[in-house]
């Protein structure tokens, strides 16, 4: 699989781009890190020798956000181009040790922690959850690594199992054959492990009987609905169908939260895919809870730094981080909690709350675990 | 015995070059009719023209064939060489070798036994042709101009200082469309209100112009020279006869808190009854039906009513349908601008003092709402503005055009507002489109007041510690920036009136893939449409500035004017007709004639073409079972005759 | 340069359940994921890395069933250009491993020969010190540096308390290679998938002279899991309590 860089250009619409900025001007990390996609874009288009272009550290600060994609208006296709360095480099192994180390483990054990496989259900125990294979379900909770195997977000895949149960939802999930989604493994540029993660998933469902498909983390929600070429299955988030369950009085919540809220849009959830409303409409659907809405939100809400591989690596990133400003933000509405939709979203900010010393002022939590207290 | 002429043109070598001039030559002169074939360098030149005609004196040829470039170019050309020899010009036929053949392959050989072919067929066709008499219609010398901006009374005051008796309907209570917005405009910094109130007053006084306001065209029938239109008035509850415009009404109006004014770009609010502006012309007050307590919930104290010294106001008004008989029609319908919530990024109608160029311009204006002075929403004055360029412009996520007017009027709004309040200017731009006369030296005078030029597109807008910040790249310096400022003005950009569609149905005539009104050529014929009798002006038909709108609409009564002093126009015979003996009164025709062009007569239980609305496109010909309609020039034997020709 | 590298496949058992074989000899390996042994990586890296200075070729060898053609196609991914493997039931005897590879390898003439200083299976560390015996070699073990100047190789060896031996050997040598003596390079699928399509010799291993009836050296009696006793002290107070009551048990305790 040899990737030709001189390719680049026709492959990402290089040669289009008209230089306005746009892309760098809107970048989350554009003041973090030396990464500035409008030069990047010109000097790939005119250069002849690629090596020293693409060994630029700053070629792994980018969050895959996709601002910049979003926002051109000539159709550069920026982020792809950026996936598409990353896989080129990959391919030659020239990637950070850290993205190395991500990788190899996706392909032992199955998620890039490198946890062993057989713990991958081990968050459930207790849970009574149906495993799907062993018994019939049409509809799968896809659980995601970060929520299978990260103590903090394990809790968010407990609440919303107890959420989905107490709401009379058949569903069942994976177990230990879950593997990766493959989401972030492509926006680390290997290309040939995600095809083969998708592949696989892609057997295993349609072998599992499956009909519909829920996620938990909007990167597997992106790589399900967006990314897998022979699906052909609904995908939903779980804001989506806990959204639905609260309209369709399915679910009810009478425990009243006195909390101050605000809400962080994931990238993956909020502007790649538009999903805005629902979210939102648990939130107020929760009695007691005050919802306010942050300066930055819905499609200008603040990049959390966690796509893109940076769960991985910093890309030599610098200076204070889009979590703390985020942090900052919220406590300067009024916000006891900052909710969120993401687990990368929830670890990243759950960790600025403690760079900043905010801890006494301000949790951070998943709409999961706000729902689960108010159930 | 049909003598036929071949000429086939080597078009210098654009045709020569691509296949065998000879081997052409000499199989036309074996085909069946044909008297003589013969070749030339350029048949379109005199000399090449010329030597048709001397043929066709000299050995009597009765029909021609011109192998030579696409008719589209010539075809009129070699027509009025046949009618200047007596021929009717109906027996010329084009076999086009140049688009067709030469121009598009490669391989001589294969090319040249494809003119074989075509030649061929376009002889065996015009044996088949018959000779066509071209309808005469006479044109009416009035005008129909629907849009009452400056391209609108442009072209009214143009038509009717030449006699041509205007109809001039425009939809809002007002004449002077956007341009009665403007404060003062590029680059002469003339005060808009200024230069076209003079035009106003005079439409206004104009024996010659009927204006109709608050009404819309709503029925157009008819053809070039003979349009019938359908006007609708809406009522506006006042008799303009007996309203002074003194305002009295609008001081008394109960709905106290108003509603957004369209003229004002919502900054600022209107009641349910009110005058535009203060200049507007006419200056008469109107009732908005859709805000009139009234009107719409029936319970009112009529405070106006009481107010009105003259009596002026009258609740039971109704709608009015009025029909005009007119010969050509002006369509200078003008610009909505691009609503920059479609793009979220900019934060529009989520933060104040954030604004569109045109909300700008009512702030700018002395006549507005704050009186001619650049404020934020809590009256103080900006110490930084920002300027952002091509909202919703050269975007493939909003429109893909470049507006062209925004540069301009961006860099004299930031002029404004540096002399108005001494801010600091910022323009985000991309390029600086200043093509103009006058417009560098614009751009020049601009920079040299300080006014800062940051190239990088405005990305986003937000809020922080209370001001609005704009985030963007300096791409000359390649550092992103944010800078923090007080006022944003977006330039938005100019996009077809948002029922342009409709617009173009009732009119018959198309739209670009912008959205504007489509011209008949782009470089050739930028006024006239695909409906003979029907122009553009202005706006309508893509973004422009105010000279050029002046002068597209001037050119559009040009083309009016031509029409109606020629008293009457010859109209392609090109049509459809029905044979009354073979028709069996079925109405498939009807049904599929896209012009309406067929009428049913009853009594013989037969159908009729009006040849005057047939733009004979031969449906009708092709859906008729027993082949009663046929299309004159296109007959069921001269297009098979053509088949024939090309398969043998 | 020749340089040949003995590299094993073993399961990876970080976080994993573990549980006993019935017969008590072996654990259960058949849920386990298997790789290359980390330090035979590290090995095989270095060779790679020699290779490219010096000009030569890489030959990797590995005994074990046909299962353990996967590494050798990821060790060719890495820049290995020949792989062997021979054919043998996986063995516990570092000894008779040795024996297979002394068999391989005597007969080409190798410059220098790595392996990993150990496995992270059994941890015996030998296999590598015996075949240099064996082959009458050289040899250096945890070793974290090479330099090769024509026939004389100069390495460091990692010593306790952060010191290093710095030796000098004339080749053909044996060096057991310590983790961290270079940055692994990833291998990425598209490398691995191409890798796949370069041949792997294998070979029986009376083919190369090794006769399998020769007796076992050392036999796994028993594997079983540390007892599991009760023996946790919480001390509480502040830090100076705490001090003086460990310090008064380690003192007892006389540890």
């Amino acid at each position: 699989m040899k990737i030709d860089p001189k390719t680049f250009a026709k492959d990402y619409q290089l040669n289009i781009c008209i230089q306005c900025g746009t892309c760098t001007g809107g970048c989350p990390v554009k003041f973090r890190s030396p990464l500035n996609m409008r030069r990047l874009v010109r000097e790939a288009h005119l250069a002849s020798d690629y090596a020293s272009l693409f060994k630029r550290p700053e070629l792994w600060a980018c969050t895959t956000c996709s601002t910049c994609s979003l926002r051109c208006p000539a159709g550069v296709k920026n982020v792809e181009f950026i996936m598409g360095v990353r896989n080129y480099l990959a391919n030659k192994g020239e990637v950070p040790s850290t993205i190395r180390d991500a990788l190899e483990n996706t392909f032992l054990q199955g998620n890039p922690w490198g946890r062993f496989r057989d713990r991958r259900v081990d968050w459930a125990k207790d849970l009574e959850v149906k495993i799907v294979g062993e018994a019939a379900t049409e509809t799968l909770l896809y659980v995601g690594c970060a929520p299978s195997y990260d103590p903090r977000v394990q809790s968010v895949s407990v609440a919303l199992v107890k959420i989905l149960q107490k709401a009379g939802l058949d569903f069942g999930i994976l177990g230990k054959k879950e593997s990766c989604c493959g989401n972030e493994i492509r926006r680390m540029g290997e290309q040939a492990l995600f095809k083969k993660l998708a592949k696989d998933n892609t057997n295993l469902f349609k072998k599992s009987g499956i009909k519909k498909i829920i996620t938990i983390s909007p990167h597997c929600f992106n790589a399900f609905k967006n990314e897998y070429p022979d699906l052909n299955l609904p995908v939903q988030h779980y804001t989506q169908v806990l959204a639905d369950l609260i309209e369709a009085r399915k679910l009810k919540l009478s425990h009243d939260l006195d909390l101050r809220t605000t809400y962080q849009d994931p990238c993956f959830l909020g502007k790649q895919n538009l999903v805005f409303d629902e979210p939102r409409k648990i939130l107020t659907s929760i009695p007691g809870l005050q919802f306010a809405e942050m300066e930055r939100s819905k499609q200008r809400s603040l990049c959390c730094e966690g796509g893109g591989g940076r769960m991985w690596a910093e890309g030599e990133t610098k200076g204070t981080r889009n979590g703390e400003i985020r942090i900052k933000e919220a406590v300067a509405l009024g916000a006891k909690v900052l909710a969120t939709s993401c687990p990368f979203c929830l670890l990243t900010l759950e960790d600025a709350v403690k760079i900043s010393g905010s801890a006494g002022q301000i949790m951070v939590k998943d709409i999961t675990e706000l729902v689960a207290e108010a159930l | 015995m049909k003598k036929i002429g071949v000429y086939i043109c080597h078009c210098g070598t654009n045709i020569a070059a691509g296949v065998d001039i000879d081997e052409l030559v000499h199989l036309s002169g074996k085909l069946p009719g044909v008297k003589i074939a013969r070749d030339y360098r350029y048949l379109c030149s005199d000399p090449g023209q010329d030597l048709i005609k001397n043929d066709i004196r000299e050995l009597g040829l009765d029909r021609v064939v011109v192998a030579a470039c696409s008719p589209r170019m010539h075809e009129m050309t070699f027509r009025s060489v046949l009618s200047a020899e007596g021929v009717n010009p109906y027996y010329l036929n084009i076999a086009n070798i140049r688009e067709q053949c030469s121009w598009v392959h490669k391989e001589r050989e294969k090319a040249t036994e494809k003119a074989k072919q075509i030649i061929r067929a376009a002889v065996a066709r015009v044996l088949r042709q018959e000779g066509l008499t071209a309808r005469k219609v006479g044109i009416k010398p009035s005008a129909l101009v629907v849009g009452g901006g400056i391209a609108g009374i442009q072209a009214a005051l143009t038509l009717s200082n030449e006699g041509v008796k205007v109809s001039l309907v425009e939809r809002s209570p007002y004449i002077g469309g956007h341009m009665a917005q403007l404060d003062k405009t590029f680059p002469t910094l003339d005060c808009a209100s200024c230069i076209f109130t003079p035009k106003t007053v005079e439409v206004a006084r104009n024996k010659n112009i009927e204006l109709f306001v608050c009404s819309e065209v709503t029925d157009v029938n008819g053809y070039v020279g003979n349009f019938s239109v359908t006007v609708k008035k809406r009522p506006t509850f006042v008799n303009t006869a007996r309203c002074t415009g003194c305002g009295d009404c609008v001081e008394a109006c109960v709905l106290k808190k108003g509603v957004p004014s369209e003229f004002e770009e919502s900054i600022a609010h209107r009641r349910a009854i009110y005058i535009p502006f203060p200049q507007a012309v006419p200056l008469k007050a109107v009732v908005d039906k859709e805000s009139c307590l009234l009107l719409r919930k029936g319970k009112c104290k009529k405070a106006c009513v009481e107010a009105c010294k003259a009596g002026a106001i009258d609740f039971e008004q109704k709608e009015e349908v009025v029909e005009r008989e007119v010969g050509s029609i002006v369509i200078a319908t003008g610009y909505d601008l691009f609503d920059p919530r479609l793009l979220p990024q900019y934060g529009y109608g989520v933060y104040e003092n954030i604004f569109t160029n045109l909300q700008f311009e009512r702030m700018a204006s002395p006549s507005g709402p704050t009186r001619g002075e650049i404020l934020l929403k809590d009256g103080t004055v900006p110490n930084r503005i920002a300027f952002l360029h091509c909202i919703g412009s050269r975007d493939e996520n909003a429109k893909s055009y470049c507006s062209r007017v925004c540069c301009m009027a961006s860099m004299k709004q930031a002029h404004l507002a540096k002399e108005k309040t001494g801010a600091e200017i910022y323009e985000f731009y991309i390029d600086i489109n200043a093509f103009g006369k006058g417009y560098q030296e614009f751009y020049k005078r601009v920079r040299e007041e300080g006014v800062y030029f940051i190239r990088g597109k405005g990305s986003e807008i937000y809020k922080k510690d209370g001001r609005l910040i704009v985030e963007a790249e300096d791409t000359l310096l390649g550092t992103p920036v944010e800078i923090p400022v007080d006022l944003v003005v977006l330039g938005a950009g100019l996009t077809s009136r948002h029922d342009a569609e409709s617009v173009a149905r009732i009119f018959g005539i198309s739209r670009s893939v912008d959205g504007f009104f489509m011209e008949s050529h782009p470089k050739l014929r930028p006024v006239a449409t695909n409906v003979d009798g029907i122009f553009l002006a202005g706006c309508c038909q893509g973004p422009k500035d105010i000279p050029d709108t002046v002068a597209q609409a001037s050119a559009a009564a040009a083309e009016v004017m031509s029409l109606a002093s020629r008293g009457q126009i010859e109209v392609e015979p090109i049509t459809a007709s029905i044979d009354p003996q073979t028709c069996a009164g079925c109405k498939l025709c009807i049904e599929i004639c896209p012009s309406s062009a067929i009428d049913f007569l009853e009594a013989k239980g037969i159908s009729v073409v009006n040849e005057a609305l047939c733009k004979g496109c031969g449906a009708c010909a092709a859906i008729c079972p027993s082949k009663a309609a046929k299309q004159n020039h296109f007959t069921q034997d001269q297009v098979l005759s053509e088949v024939e020709g090309l398969v043998t | 340069m020749n340089i040949a590298v003995c590299v094993k496949r073993i399961p990876k058992t970080a976080e994993a359940d573990m549980f006993i074989e019935k017969d008590g000899k072996d654990i259960k390996k058949d849920h386990l994921v298997f790789a290359l042994n980390d330090w035979d990586g590290y090995a095989v890296r270095e060779a790679v890395l020699l290779k490219e200075k010096h000009e030569g070729e890489v030959t990797v060898f590995t005994v074990g069933p046909d299962e353990s053609k996967e590494i050798l196609t990821r060790c060719l991914a890495m820049g290995a250009d020949k792989a062997v493997r021979i054919e043998e039931p996986p063995a516990s005897d570092g000894n008779r491993i040795a024996k297979v590879l002394y068999q391989a390898i005597k007969d080409q003439s190798f410059d220098l020969v790595l392996t990993g200083v150990q496995a992270e299976d059994n941890g015996w560390g030998q296999v590598g010190v015996v075949l240099a015996q064996m082959l009458g070699f050289a040899h250096a073990a945890l070793v974290t540096h090479v330099e090769i100047a024509g026939d004389r190789a100069k390495v460091k060896r990692e010593l306790e308390g952060g010191i290093d031996e710095v030796i000098e050997l004339k080749l053909p040598a044996v060096l057991t290679i310590q983790t961290g003596i270079n940055e692994p390079k990833y291998i990425s699928l598209a490398a691995i998938l191409e890798a796949e399509d370069k041949e792997i010799k294998e070979v029986g291993t009376e083919e190369i002279g090794f006769r399998s009836d020769e007796s076992v050296d050392t036999e796994i009696d028993q594997v079983l899991f540390p007892p599991v006793t009760k023996m946790a002290e919480i001390l509480k107070g502040n830090p100076e309590e705490v001090v003086t009551h460990l310090t008064e048990i380690l003192k007892k305790k006389k540890g």
